[in-house]
């Protein structure tokens, strides 16, 4: 490991100059051709589906009834990649972007295995590395701070149901203080952050890496796994180490400039999620980075974890009484629409601030953007399917909306598409192309385990037309 | 009457499950819990059988150490214990992301990771704690020991403190290591207090404070190994007080006594005896009760006036006093569930209507004149099990099920199917025999039902009641499937009580706890049933229970993996 140190000395000679202006040829700058065809993607996911029907303006769609003209709802669409039953949420929701079954190889096992076929990558890390902007951030990965909704008995670690951005085999860490995805965007001066402490928080880097790798060869295999986390982690914190200024935004972007140091602490689930997606339109207005998921909550949350935002439409003392907001998913009746209801409304708060932010190419913000609001099961009740008179299981579509026009690659005019069976794959592979993605194909199409066919290494070609 | 609607179904959703076997074992116990063991063992124990007595007092399963593993603090563990080292107040643990929980703990080592955001708040946060500890002038005269600005102090700064933050015997390559990073930042222009600050920060930073049990001396894991004197101060620590040993224990670390039997009894007797053992009752008992559920309950409902925000906290804090007595003032584990004591002030006597001499304090109070034994009689317990406006059969014989008699049901299956005709039932009878015709809610309904109609005799907020709702006659009648029939609920705890059922369980949600590590397979089940046996009587104490849990192979070894 000689190569961290030469690079840290390096930094501890550029430590003196960092004050100083960076040379205009440091600015990154976004070519012309690429201006014009800079688009964004964001990707919102909430926990344990929905009811069948229940997908429309009439119902938990209606807070997006102003805004229909932004929006595609895309109905029809199946999760082909999840086990039924009590793997069900680990498998469909570390499978909502990557679109490959997971498998469970140990409970203190962090890394996704597929339950056939190569390692995948999720969608937005797919697009972010092809559309990524000289100097900025590859992807913007949040979450909600609670972790939970493991399956020991199965084998599936509960890193499955709380992470949605995968490289192969690994999750992407998600960013879950304001803070910090606050310094990622801005930099130290523009988050306010004493350039002070870095140094320090380097040199802490340096010692516990040091011990913890000198540890690391005494280890048994299982215990080398853990330290793994703790390792990685280390290796996180280095790579996000916040630049001394925000490079300025590529040209033509512009960039409102915000001062004071910005945290926004966890006790209001309202405010917090939209402190968390006020920072992605920010970090796409300012060309930091052009793609970003961000988990709103974990999938099968237990009663431990109940969510914050239940106090705000009402229900804390209910669900403190029943259980977690998991449990009302199995309920599936009004109030589980009420918890739907209130992520629908994330959505149209980040449609009404992008479709008021000037972009490139005069469009809005919106207009060059992609939004996604998804879920992995089409019946929260029975988690993912039903099972008729007769005893067979369906598979239910999944509720799915696309907001924004991506750059004029999707319509997003107030349609209702019905896609009657497509794969999530399809939708994911059509989406990528249209953001400038040079692929043929992505994730595969089993039959979900327990619907009888297998699964299926086959990837997936198809795209969907007139989206 | 919206929430008596939502409450039966909840409570069918809940629990009503699509495919648990539908037969018993003769030993009364369902089957499904061999298929659960299974999944780890094909040998699991049939657990109280006399056949599983004779297993498990196989020697070779006797000696085997288990697995746990390198385990993470938890959030609670480095609020005491970062308060143990700085001796200031500063909540460290409450600032990182919430620990997932297993089996109602959250102290499992194999749920207990760290993520960029975990590590980047403790370095963080760590700043504002070393600048409050260094203002502060008792913390600051407990770490700053020397007055030069020289690598000398810095040197003796580091000794004095990680002796207390390693969870191992410390080496001079650790000293030397952190010595580095005082004289990079001093070389970096910081003065020696910053240059320390930095320091303390990487150490409670480190591997080394953040895991337990992180090998002594170059110790691998790889093979089965005894824990040095010093892990097994950690241990035992962290297990009775949630924090590092004090100075006492690490003495006799240092003169490597500790793994004496008799020492560590007489450690282990006095550190339950301190004042810092209490967090054995927040730590494990209330965890194991799931007592936290009851702060969310409404109170002041319509239907139910009388369950007012006092009585709500009195019943969590009658079960705090009542798990004190037995745990701390080294009771029975028998009277957990069969006490004909427990502890009331006033205003909660006469919420349940117990006559006693008036105080406004909790006294302990004899209720053998009364239905009430143990926690099953308690409000807590009682109030937990039950909806808004009506009890639950099926959550109150889960409950016993899952924390007495380590019988729990497995979870929901996700392709719950509930018969329409279920919807114009109306009492708990009737829905629980539907659930009983049913082939696929009968499997697991069949021994949570009955565990549950014994306490129908209290209502859903704990008070005696002659008369449901409805105004028909009390229905508590009890036919366990093995053909036990119990018209009381003291009759049951009595039974329990005499359960080797309860003893094991009693044992391996303390012996879960004890390690932070799940009891799966035949191996390590074996475990539980040996301590049960060997400690858990009418006549024993408590501290023989947790004694026999330190003294065991487990608790002293580590094993490989």
């Amino acid at each position: 490991m000689k190569k961290p140190i030469l690079r840290r000395t390096f930094l501890k000679g550029a430590g003196v100059t960092i004050f100083l202006p960076f040379l205009e040829s440091m600015w990154p700058q976004i070519a012309n051709a690429q201006a014009a065809s800079l688009k964004r993607y964001a990707f919102l996911t909430f926990p344990n589906g929905t009811m069948p029907g229940t997908w429309n303006y009439n119902d938990v769609l209606s807070p997006l009834a102003s805004v229909q003209n932004q929006v595609t709802v895309l109905n029809g669409v199946k999760n082909y990649n999840g086990d039924v039953g009590n793997g069900a949420h680990s498998t469909v929701t570390a499978g909502i972007l990557t679109q490959a079954r997971a498998k469970g190889v140990g409970f203190t096992t962090e890394r996704l295995d597929y339950a056939i076929g190569a390692p995948q990558m999720s969608i937005d890390q797919v697009i972010a590395d092809a559309v990524q902007t000289k100097g900025s951030l590859h992807s913007l990965v949040l979450k909600s701070p609670f972790e939970g909704g493991d399956f020991p008995a199965l084998n599936l670690s509960s890193k499955y149901s709380g992470r949605i951005s995968w490289r192969g085999n690994v999750a992407v860490e998600p960013m879950t203080r304001v803070k910090d995805v606050f310094a990622a965007i801005y930099g130290v001066s523009g988050a306010s952050v004493d350039m002070n402490k870095i140094g320090p928080k380097k040199s802490i880097l340096d010692g516990i890496s040091a011990s913890a790798q000198s540890l690391n060869n005494k280890l048994g295999a299982e215990d080398k796994i853990r330290l793994g986390a703790y390792l990685e982690s280390i290796r996180e914190v280095e790579k996000r180490l916040p630049a001394a200024t925000m490079p300025l935004p590529p040209q033509p972007l512009s960039c409102p400039i915000t001062g004071a140091p910005r945290d926004v602490a966890f006790h209001s689930y309202d405010l917090w999620t939209k402190a968390m997606m006020d920072l992605i339109i920010l970090a796409f207005q300012c060309g930091r980075t052009n793609v970003s998921t961000f988990q709103f909550f974990i999938d099968g949350g237990i009663k431990a974890t109940a969510p914050l935002h239940m106090d705000e439409i009402g229900l804390n003392d209910i669900i403190k009484a029943g259980g977690g907001e998991h449990e009302f998913s199995h309920k599936g009746d009004n109030t589980y629409r009420l918890i739907n209801k209130w992520y629908v409304g994330r959505l149209k708060y980040m449609i009404d601030k992008m479709s008021k932010i000037s972009d490139v190419n005069g469009a809005t913000l919106l207009d060059n953007s992609m939004v996604f609001l998804g879920a992995n099961f089409g019946n929260a009740r029975e988690h993912g399917h039903t099972r008729p008179i007769g005893g067979i299981l369906y598979l239910e579509d999944i509720p799915l909306i696309l907001a924004g026009k991506g750059g004029g690659t999707i319509q997003s005019n107030g349609k209702v598409l019905n896609l009657a069976g497509a794969s999530l794959a399809s939708v994911h592979l059509t989406a990528a192309r249209k953001m400038g993605a040079n692929i043929q194909s992505f994730g595969r199409v089993g039959e979900i385990n327990g619907f009888g066919q297998g699964d299926s290494a086959t990837a997936v070609t198809q795209t969907i037309p007139n989206l | 009457m919206r929430y008596t609607i939502y409450l039966i179904v909840m409570g069918c959703l809940l629990f009503l499950y699509g495919n648990c076997a539908p037969v018993f074992q003769t030993s009364q116990l369902p089957t499904y819990i061999n298929e659960q063991a299974s999944l780890s063992s094909p040998l699991s124990p049939v657990q109280g059988s006399s056949a599983s007595a004779k297993l498990c007092a196989d020697p070779a399963i006797k000696m085997k150490p288990i697995y746990v593993g390198l385990k993470r603090l938890s959030r609670t563990e480095i609020n005491n214990s970062i308060n143990d080292l700085f001796g200031v107040d500063y909540k460290l643990g409450d600032k990182l992301p919430l620990d997932a929980s297993v089996l109602g703990f959250d102290n499992n080592a194999s749920a207990l990771t760290v993520s960029f955001s975990f590590l980047n708040i403790v370095i963080d946060e760590s700043e504002a704690l070393l600048n409050q500890a260094f203002l502060n002038a008792s913390s600051r005269s407990l770490i700053l020991i020397c007055q030069t600005a020289d690598a000398a102090c810095a040197t003796q700064v580091i000794n004095k403190f990680i002796k207390k933050a390693y969870h191992r015997k410390i080496t001079t390559a650790d000293t030397q290591a952190l010595l580095s990073v005082y004289q990079i930042r001093r070389t970096a222009g910081d003065t020696h207090e910053a240059a320390l600050k930095v320091v303390l920060r990487t150490a409670i930073s480190s591997v080394e404070y953040l895991y337990f049990s992180v090998g002594a001396n170059g110790a691998t894991s790889s093979s089965n190994r005894n824990l040095s004197a010093h892990e097994l101060a950690s241990r035992l620590s962290f297990f009775l007080w949630g924090t590092i040993p004090d100075d006492e224990l690490l003495n006799l670390a240092d003169l490597g006594t500790l793994q004496n039997p008799e020492i560590l009894k007489a450690q282990t007797l006095r550190m339950l005896k301190s004042s810092k053992a209490l967090y054995l009752v927040n730590g494990f008992a209330s965890k194991w009760l799931d007592l936290d559920l009851l702060n969310g309950r409404t109170t002041n409902l319509p239907i139910f006036p009388q369950f007012t925000s006092q009585i709500r906290t009195d019943m969590i804090d009658e079960t705090k006093y009542f798990l004190q007595e037995v745990i701390l003032n080294d009771k029975s584990p028998l009277d957990l569930v069969n006490a004909n004591y427990t502890f009331l002030n006033d205003r909660l006597a006469s919420f349940y209507g117990i006559t006693r001499a008036p105080n406004t304090n909790f006294t302990k109070t004899d209720i053998s004149m009364t239905e009430r034994r143990g926690l099953l009689g308690q409000g807590s317990f009682l109030t937990v099990t039950s909806g808004l406006s009506e009890t639950s059969v099926v959550k109150r014989g889960h409950m016993i099920l899952d924390k007495f008699i380590c019988a729990s049901p497995p979870p929901v299956p996700d392709n719950l199917q509930i018969p329409e005709s279920f919807a114009s039932l109306v009492t708990a009878r009737e829905h629980s025999n539907a659930r009983l015709a049913n082939s696929s809610c009968v499997g697991c309904h069949r021994m949570m039902d009955p565990y549950g109609f014994i306490l129908e005799g209290f209502g859903p907020y704990g008070t005696v009641r002659n008369q449901m709702p409805d105004g028909s006659a009390v229905d508590n009648l009890t036919i366990l499937p093995d053909g036990r029939r119990y018209t009381s609920p003291k009759e049951l705890t009595q039974d329990l009580a005499k359960d080797e059922n309860y003893k094991y369980c009693i044992s391996k949600n303390l012996m879960t706890y004890a390690l932070g590590k799940m009891l799966v397979s035949r191996d390590e089940t074996c475990k539980a049933v040996n301590v049960g046996i060997q400690s858990v009587s009418s006549t024993s104490k408590f501290s023989e229970l947790i004694f026999s849990i330190v003294n065991d192979v487990s608790f002293k070894m580590e094993g490989s993996k």
